[in-house]
């Protein structure tokens, strides 16, 4: 085994100020912060804005070795390939020629013994270590292990549970079932005529039930209930020995928020040198990826570029980027958000409270712009009433949680071992959720806010809206491949839940308009034909549902108003019915689409919303196209 | 390595992560307080229905509405008569459902009785929470709320399933929340307030005016709290939204059933009952003598007056209410000294203005035409507890002297007030429905006989000689205004076609289509005069309207008890159009 390098020249800072690349001030600086957060010096130089490539250079001096040019070294792939590339990443090596009885293998730390172990086991020959810079090595890694991180990214909760993928639709046995429901229903109707289509009614009446007392039920729960986590100041103050963090950032072109997110991301109230955030663009977004290479990036923003093959989602995208991933924590954001400034460290003290139990914290998502019309009123306060209320109904009874799309935070090896994010599902965020819970792990919500962008724009709204409905849908439909799995695995309650949820959302969206059109023409024609399909006690059930739910969801967006002190979206919350009919219109577009193209994603359009400051960076070339095959969100 | 995490046994959540644990508190005192009032109003109940014979004939009708929807030949949710605040007949509902273990819950109308005693004891709760509220200590409220429960008034209709008690129980909810509304400012008690202004106002009519003033009280408390006019207006429609369901909730039905929202004020006639003008003074007794004379003038059970001056009006509802409770003029007085003093004026002001909503609606009445029932001001007692709860909290917290010399001086006060409401209720010329029952307590000798409970005591021997006339068991149609006795007593109310039955207006205009055999009437004077069929065919008790024959008939000495049964043995000529 080749022992590891050992210094052999000046230490490194003096080095540096003697090549006059550092000042005196800058060296002082990088060393109190070596100490302040357990940094090697070369982390702190670059941290502070000091040249990867200057850093490393001086590291080869003092170790006596030559900092390799990678961008322009030829690297033997195929030997490459016997690497598992998620795991060269983390070693951050990789192997580039064969010599006679060794392999030359290109490493950011030649004396990260650890890593010289792991090749010399997997390849089974001697190790011998050249040194090159981090990013020069991950461009490399990214060109390499193109294949394999791709197959990773998209197929990777295929192939090792593909019950748990969305992948497919429905499968066999679904199949199955649902044709003998056809077959059945065509059967009864024939014998039963009737007297089976008022069992229809009654069975439509008895889901909007269920489902509107679920949702009555746990918005009210969580309208009482104390499972929001709050973190003091003090405990933010305590916290010691920050780990890295990474940030994962889909974009897609959308590089006209680009100043809006690089501006969030500095105001994080956590050390930059402990931000590990990968801005993911996608290889076929030119546009976007032109003005991220003539932006000036934060040192801590790492691009990496999603290949164009495969499911075209953010949720790919996602899971290109958390291989790259360094930090003990990870965390999703849109491109969009502002979170407020303290939320990853609120997170942390979250989960160094609960233990490994806690397997997501959960932020609140919210929007900066309310008032921008009567849709970003309506929008807000349904995001208020779900994250305020719903969610902590849910929390505090201990059911699943359907995940936000965003500001979802993770232990990154436990994201890992669940498998990450199901790229063919236009609703990973929910799909995630289901598997935490599933996995036996809890959905903790804390008490900060994410601000995000509300869609303003009708066309963009139902595109988003019929997505969500979409992937509710499938996700309801994984979950039930399986179903005497599933409440073995989670109890009947969490199955009902996940039923009434997922399920239930797509289902009761899409019978509003069934519901709504019947009550209209009994009100104003009392057509003979409701009479039948409504005898008494299904018409007063109805009747009831219909008053109550409506009101009680009404009641809560003036409830959701007051909660947030955002009392001029009252009035929006009074005439919230027309909100809901939008969200049924959608629903039927969901239902179509989940059968003629359940992986496709919609994307949904930002910054729609114009802010006082005027972007740093401009757009170039043409706007951006919606096509419909537009990928990644 | 997916799987693997996914076939994790699931662990629970570390209560560390909890944000905070809920102590669990269990109301023990207010259930105390709770069931030992109910066993004294019960008791109270039983002896005064089954032993003194003491029965109002409203809440038998209450009672005999919600049996419609359980018993009637056309059992339908509106049988319950949505005309008038439905609320305490649908209280009865579930208590009717066990008829069959215990008849006089129908046939004595003790559902109504058991339904008053539990909501009179749910007052009695609330009187202790506003008392606690207020600081008092447990001694205090103990006496207070004694106070309260042996109020004679508050025991006598504690009693009967009238909808004062109901009416009560949630004026003073509504009210005691709203007060701990402006002090706290918790946004959860608005939606509380504006549900149970809504619930009393579906038992007394003139509660509507109540919630719909608590919006006002609402906004000017927010104001006051320096609200800006969003999050004000937000406020009101937090507490109105609800309020609003329940009472559009009862329009809305009324306007279904009756093609009218407004069909109490039309039909029934808040402002349209007929009325004899009559320039009196304000005295009680005075008003009663020209409400004496003018049912007597018209033939009708109830005589109704109307005061042609406003002063007048006003001055009779005050005396009623100084009748029934002194206490109020005295407690009040304090309170508008202490709005003029601009101590806490917003809330004291608020207090006055849901305190004297009723009273106000009274006054109204009271011109246009009403019968000048004492219990019309009921209200006088527990607005008298909500101002003594608001005195004793604005001096919470003051020297110890101070608050105990407040406490008992207010338990004076409404000791005294307890013992003129006693001696106004035992006057036959002021409390014409409350005396009979003073008096026999008294006196230990059961209510006189020609009475309310007259008719119902004599019902099961009317239903036996019906049953014998009715050979064939036709149906018998009857108006349930006048024949409700006979209804809830009834071996078999199916034989009975009553005024919910949705055919009943059909049928009683050509009977023979509906299969209706019988008409039963009763004698065209004092209540018999309200009988639908008297009205519809008015020669019909004399000589059965010319298609008609008499087949059998009852004498008695009191209402109801006079009654005549006719064949149907041609056509009416009525014709009728059923509006869908």
């Amino acid at each position: 085994m080749a022992m590891s390098r050992r210094p052999i020249g000046a230490p490194l800072g003096q080095m540096l100020l003697l090549q006059g690349s550092v000042s005196h001030e800058l060296l002082s600086e990088a060393l109190a912060m070596q100490v302040r957060e357990r940094l090697r010096l070369g982390e702190a130089l670059v941290s502070l804005g000091v040249s990867e490539p200057t850093v490393w250079s001086a590291l080869a001096t003092q170790l006596g070795a030559r900092l390799t040019d990678l961008d322009h070294h030829w690297v033997d792939a195929s030997l490459a390939n016997d690497l598992d590339a998620r795991d060269a990443v983390k070693h951050r090596v990789i192997p580039i020629r064969r010599t006679r009885d060794a392999v030359v293998v290109v490493m950011a730390d030649l004396r990260d013994q650890r890593a010289r172990d792991f090749v010399e086991a997997r390849l089974g020959v001697r190790v011998v270590a050249k040194l090159a810079t981090p990013a020069a090595i991950q461009r490399k890694q990214e060109s390499v292990y193109r294949e394999q991180l791709e197959q990773f990214a998209s197929a990777l909760l295929q192939s090792n549970a593909p019950e748990y993928s969305a992948h497919i639709t429905l499968s066999s046995p679904q199949k199955l079932v649902l044709a003998g429901v056809v077959v059945a229903a065509i059967a009864l109707a024939v014998i039963f005529r009737g007297v089976f289509l008022i069992g229809v009614a009654a069975g439509m009446i008895a889901l909007y039930a269920a489902v509107v007392v679920f949702r009555v039920y746990i918005m009210v729960r969580g309208a009482r209930s104390e499972e929001l986590i709050k973190v003091s100041r003090r405990e933010i103050d305590a916290l010691t020995d920050l780990p890295v963090y990474t940030i994962l950032l889909p974009l897609y072109r959308e590089a006209g928020v680009l100043p809006q997110l690089i501006r969030a991301c500095m105001e994080l109230e956590y050390p930059a040198s402990k931000l590990d955030i990968k801005l993911l663009l996608e290889e076929d977004d030119v546009e976007t990826r032109e003005i991220v290479r003539w932006t000036t990036l934060p040192h801590n923003f790492d691009v990496l570029v999603v290949p164009a093959q495969g499911p075209r989602t953010k949720p790919k995208a996602c899971n290109y980027g958390l291989q790259f991933a360094r930090g003990d924590y990870c965390v999703i954001l849109d491109a969009e958000d502002i979170p407020e400034p303290d939320q990853l460290k609120k997170a942390l003290v979250v989960f160094r409270r609960s233990g490994t139990s806690v397997g997501c914290v959960q932020a609140k998502l919210n929007y900066y712009n309310p008032k921008q019309n009567v849709i970003t009123k309506w929008f807000t306060l349904e995001y208020t009433s779900w994250f305020d209320f719903f969610l902590p109904g849910l929390v505090e009874l201990r059911l699943p949680v359907p995940l936000g799309g965003s500001s979802n935070h993770f232990r990154t090896q436990l994201l890992r071992d669940l498998g990450a994010w199901d790229p063919n599902n236009v609703t990973e965020d929910a799909d995630l959720g289901m598997r935490l819970h599933r996995g036996g792990y809890q959905t903790a919500l804390m008490d900060s806010v994410t601000l995000e962008e509300a869609n303003s724009d009708f066309v963009n709204w139902m595109r988003q809206r019929s997505r969500w409905g979409k992937g509710y849908l499938i996700s309801w439909l994984v979950l039930m491949r399986h179903p005497r799995a599933l409440v073995h695995d989670v109890g009947w309650r969490s199955a009902a839940a996940m039923t009434l949820t997922l399920g239930g959302t797509f289902g009761v969206g899409l019978l509003n308009l069934v519901v709504w059109l019947m009550t209209a023409l009994w009100i104003l024609a009392q057509f003979d034909i409701i009479a039948y399909l409504f005898p008494n006690p299904i018409y007063y059930i109805g009747m009831v549902e219909l008053v109550f739910g409506n009101f009680f969801f009404v009641y809560m967006n003036v409830w959701a108003a007051n909660y947030r002190d955002s009392h001029d979206l009252t009035h929006a919350g009074l005439v919230a019915p027309f909100y809901w009919l939008m969200a049924s219109l959608a629903m039927v577009k969901s239902g179509v689409q989940t059968l003629s193209r359940p992986t496709f994603w919609e994307k949904t359009v930002h910054g729609l919303f114009e802010t006082t400051e005027s972007p740093a960076v401009e757009l170039v070339g043409t706007p951006a196209r919606v096509s419909s095959e537009a990928p990644v969100d | 390595m997916a799987v693997g995490a996914l076939s994790r046994p699931r662990v629970s959540l570390p209560w560390q992560v909890r944000a905070r644990v809920r102590p669990v508190r269990l109301p023990i005192e207010n259930t105390l307080i709770w069931a030992g009032a109910f066993a004294f109003y019960i008791t109270f109940a039983a002896y005064a229905v089954f032993h003194l014979h003491f029965m109002i004939n409203d809440a038998l009708t209450r009672t005999d509405n919600a049996f419609d929807v359980l018993y009637s030949r056309d059992p339908h949710l509106g049988a319950i008569g949505f005309s008038w605040p439905p609320l305490p007949s649908f209280l009865q509902l579930p208590l009717l459902a066990f008829k069959g273990l215990w008849p006089p819950l129908a046939t004595q109308g003790f559902a109504g009785s058991i339904e008053a005693a539990a909501f009179s004891a749910g007052s009695v709760v609330l009187v202790n929470v506003g008392l606690r509220w207020a600081g008092v200590v447990r001694g205090m409220r103990a006496v207070l709320c004694l106070l309260w429960m042996i109020n004679p008034m508050i025991v006598i209709y504690g009693t009967q399933g009238m909808s004062e008690a109901t009416f009560i129980f949630f004026f003073l909810a509504s009210v005691i929340v709203f007060l701990r509304w402006s002090e706290n400012r918790r946004a959860s008690l608005l939606p509380l307030a504006g549900i149970l202004a809504g619930c009393a106002a579906l038992c007394r009519v003139e509660a509507i005016l109540v919630a719909f003033l608590m919006g006002y009280c609402v906004l000017t408390q927010a104001i006051q709290n320096r609200a800006g006019w969003r999050r004000a207006e937000t406020q009101v429609l937090l507490y109105a939204l609800p309020a609003a369901l329940v009472i559009g909730l009862w329009l809305v039905t009324a306007a279904i059933l009756f093609h009218d929202p407004l069909y109490v004020v039309h039909a029934y006639g808040l402002f349209t009952q007929p009325t004899v003008v009559a320039p009196i003074h304000a005295t009680h007794a005075a008003v009663a003598a020209h409400a004496a004379a003018a049912a007597a003038a018209t033939n009708n059970a109830y005589g109704v007056v109307s005061i042609n001056s406003w002063k007048d009006a006003a001055t009779t509802v005050a005396n009623h209410m100084l009748d029934i409770c002194p206490a109020v003029a005295a407690l009040g007085a304090l309170l508008i000294v202490q709005i003029v003093a601009r101590n806490g004026r917003v809330a004291r002001s608020n207090l006055l203005v849901l305190g004297l909503a009723i009273p106000a609606f009274d006054v109204l009445q009271e011109r246009v035409g009403t019968s000048p029932l004492l219990r019309y001001q009921i209200v006088a007692i527990p607005f008298a507890f909500l101002l003594a709860i608001q005195v004793l909290r604005a001096v919470r917290g003051k020297r110890a002297l101070i608050s105990s010399i407040t406490a008992l001086g207010m338990a004076v006060v409404l000791a005294l007030s307890n013992l003129v409401t006693a001696q106004t209720l035992s006057n036959p010329s002021l409390a014409e429905e409350e005396w009979p029952v003073m008096r026999s307590v008294v006196t230990g000798q059961t209510v006189d006989p020609s009475g309310d409970y007259g008719a119902l005591a004599a019902a099961p021997g009317i239903n036996a000689q019906l049953l014998k006339l009715d050979w064939d068991r036709g149906l018998i149609l009857c108006d349930s205004a006048t024949c409700f006795a006979l209804n809830v007593t009834a071996p078999d109310p199916k034989l009975f076609v009553v005024t919910s039955d949705r055919n009943f207006e059909a049928a009683a205009a050509n009977p023979r289509a509906y299969q209706v055999e019988y008409f039963l009437v009763p004698k065209p004077e004092g209540a018999g005069a309200i009988d639908r069929l008297n009205g519809l065919y008015p020669s019909l008790w004399q000589n059965g309207g010319g298609f008609a024959t008499l087949i059998g008939e009852g004498r008695g000495g009191g209402p109801m008890l006079n009654w005549r049964l006719y064949r149907i043995s041609g056509s009416t000529g009525r014709s009728i159009r059923i509006p869908r």
